[in-house]
């Protein structure tokens, strides 16, 4: 852009981004994109069920591939105060898991090797053994009275609410819409998020 | 076990047969030994240091991966390098000169066409082979040739844009 095109501006002014001249040539240092001198590789083995109790664990094979650094189970972790991290709401979230797994493609086991190739064909060589619980798989299902509880990690968890949360003044709220000439409800379905680093 | 890192010492994988395999990337022909089951993705990526194509989805879904090959768009993570051998790959860090940006590149810029970046390389490169059959595309045929690449920041509004910019310099260019 030629120094007269540039126009100097404040709150609205338009300005060109400078990011895009790595992007469009290719050059942008994404996660993935990192190379690291002597860099290991990771892949994560995670559950094809929904919910079951992790009987046995069986890594030996992984570990004696040539090229495997380390074969990490939930024990491992759990053995060190590291299976269990804060999340939101005052929650916890397994890193792996330890005695269930507890939705479909949790995290169980993490290969660390030499080559992304190879941990994946660690983690193919790992055996878990899964005693297979009732699944819930919508959040309908989750609040019925009879429904298997999912958390029993969290202590004096009661069903499948994990949290309720709310901000502002209900009884203003709650009398507005008792004055409201009509009243309309929707229902919205919002679907799992997951960030990730790109 | 005592300690969380147990020395393992790296020895070659034993009985996998390699496939030694010469491919033109970007003009230049690359020669190496790959195991017969590498993405091409993986050998763009981690063979020859191109990290301009991405792998957005592990699922052949998004096109992240997009690269050009015999001048058309292929999902390099559904590929195998071996299918390249003997083939002309074009990616995203070979579409400038030393010296200037291709139009696709140009136009990305100028009409905003991208946010974050990640979908923009398989993005240009699909745009590429769109416009070498197809100089004067209409909006609903870059829709439908970008179809196999997914985008979640833009909207695809200025994508769009950023397609026909270029287009149009291609077609003042090539007078």
């Amino acid at each position: 852009m030629a120094l007269d095109e540039i126009k100097i501006g404040g709150l609205g002014a338009s300005r060109r981004r400078v990011e895009d001249n790595r992007f469009i040539r290719g050059k942008g240092n994404y996660v993935d994109d990192i190379v690291l001198p002597g860099m290991l590789h990771m892949e994560i083995l995670r559950s094809p069920v929904a919910h079951a109790r992790i009987k046995s664990i069986d890594t030996s094979a992984a570990w004696d591939m040539p090229g495997v650094r380390l074969v990490l189970t939930g024990e491992m972790m759990a053995a060190r105060n590291l299976a269990w991290m804060p999340t939101l709401s005052y929650d916890t979230a397994a890193v792996l898991a330890t005695d269930k797994v507890r939705f479909q493609g949790q995290e169980v086991c993490a290969v660390i090797a030499d080559d992304p190739y190879i941990a994946k064909d660690a983690c193919a060589k790992i055996v878990v053994d899964y005693e297979i619980l009732p699944p819930i798989v919508n959040p309908v299902q989750a609040a019925a009275p009879d429904a298997v509880q999912i958390r029993d990690d969290k202590a004096g968890q009661v069903g499948n609410k994990v949290f309720d949360w709310e901000i502002g003044d209900k009884a203003r709220t709650d009398k507005a819409f008792a004055d409201a000439d009509l009243v309309s409800k929707v229902e919205l379905h919002y679907p799992r998020t997951h960030p990730s680093p790109i | 076990m005592s300690s969380l890192y147990e020395e393992i010492a790296p020895t070659p994988a034993e009985g996998i047969a390699v496939r030694r395999i010469t491919v033109n990337v970007n003009g230049a022909d690359r020669t190496l030994d790959v195991e017969p089951r590498l993405l091409l993705a993986d050998l763009l990526r981690q063979g020859l240091d191109l990290t301009g194509t991405h792998k957005g989805c592990d699922t052949t879904n998004c096109g992240a991966c997009t690269v050009l090959v015999a001048g058309r768009p292929v999902k390099s993570c559904t590929m195998l390098a071996v299918q390249a051998d003997g083939r002309e790959v074009q990616t995203v860090e070979g579409l400038a000169t030393a010296s200037e940006l291709h139009p696709i590149q140009e136009g990305f810029k100028q009409e905003h066409g991208l946010q974050c970046g990640f979908c923009t390389p398989g993005m240009m490169l699909s745009a590429k082979a769109l416009l070498e059959r197809n100089p004067n595309p209409t909006e609903d045929e870059i829709r439908w040739a970008l179809s196999g690449n997914l985008c979640r920041c833009t909207g695809y509004q200025n994508i769009v844009k950023a397609v026909l910019w270029a287009a149009e310099k291609m077609r003042a260019e090539s007078k």
